[in-house]
């Protein structure tokens, strides 16, 4: 009994590589369309606080406090994104895993 | 054979670096949830002074020490931690930062409570986006 082990490795490598260019693909578009979508949203409140601070509705510490706040959201956005990553990552890992353990599994079927 | 043994070895390996992310965990997400509710109501009584909150910024105090040293006790959960750090600590600018302004006395325009109550939810759903894309 044989089995052609260098399909079954090109298989698997084939497999990862489709993956692994799956998932950069929607990590991009899905990364381009969170910041997009966050610059969107802090513009409008970029414009709102000068308005506010103009007005004399905030005074100039209540300004730079919304200011530092945007920041620390940017950083939250960021971790977001970081982890959206990972968990990406993390599927595609376990989709590889999955499919290695089949191919191996059924080669040593074949071979008992 | 080696090169089937190669194999076992090359999944064993695969095996020991899953799940960078740890799985979606109900109670975190439940806990964020409640968590901003009560945020945003204390914060929009914050024109008023803090001696008449204080057993409910207190409270809520506790609670979000609570819950960052849950998030931080969970293996593989350092970026949700790390969220959950800079939602509440006294050095950053968000909801930490202005309970402490608030206690320590600080009034608030009302222009910029509104501003501020709606950066602290927008930091609440960044941690809920997180928390809700982790595998099940």
């Amino acid at each position: 009994m044989s089995f052609d082990i260098s399909g079954i490795l090109g298989n698997i490598f084939q497999g990862a590589i489709d993956a692994a260019k799956e998932v950069a693909q929607k990590m991009i578009k899905e990364a381009t369309a969170d910041a997009t979508e966050f610059v969107s949203a802090i513009l409008p409140a970029l414009g709102r606080y000068v308005e506010l601070l103009a007005s004399k509705q905030i005074t100039i510490e209540e300004f730079k406090s919304l200011m530092m706040g945007l920041k620390d959201l940017g950083q939250m956005a960021a971790l977001s994104q970081a982890g959206l990553a990972e968990i990406e990552v993390d599927k595609t890992r376990n989709a590889i895993l999955k499919a290695v353990t089949g191919i191996a599994l059924g080669a040593v079927s074949k071979l008992v | 054979m080696k090169a089937l043994a190669y194999n076992f070895l090359l999944m064993a390996v695969l095996a020991g670096c899953a799940n960078l992310v740890c799985n979606f965990d109900q109670n975190s997400y439940a806990a964020a949830q409640a968590l901003k509710v009560e945020a945003s109501a204390l914060m929009a009584k914050a024109g008023e002074p803090a001696a008449s909150h204080q057993a409910a910024i207190t409270a809520l105090r506790v609670k979000l020490d609570a819950q960052l040293a849950y998030e931080q006790g969970k293996a593989h959960n350092a970026i949700s931690a790390k969220q959950w750090e800079i939602l509440i600590s006294p050095e950053r600018e968000l909801l930490g930062k202005f309970l402490k302004d608030w206690q320590d006395g600080k009034t608030f325009d009302a222009a910029y409570l509104v501003e501020k109550a709606k950066q602290v939810s927008r930091g609440y759903d960044e941690i809920l986006h997180l928390e809700g894309a982790k595998q099940q």
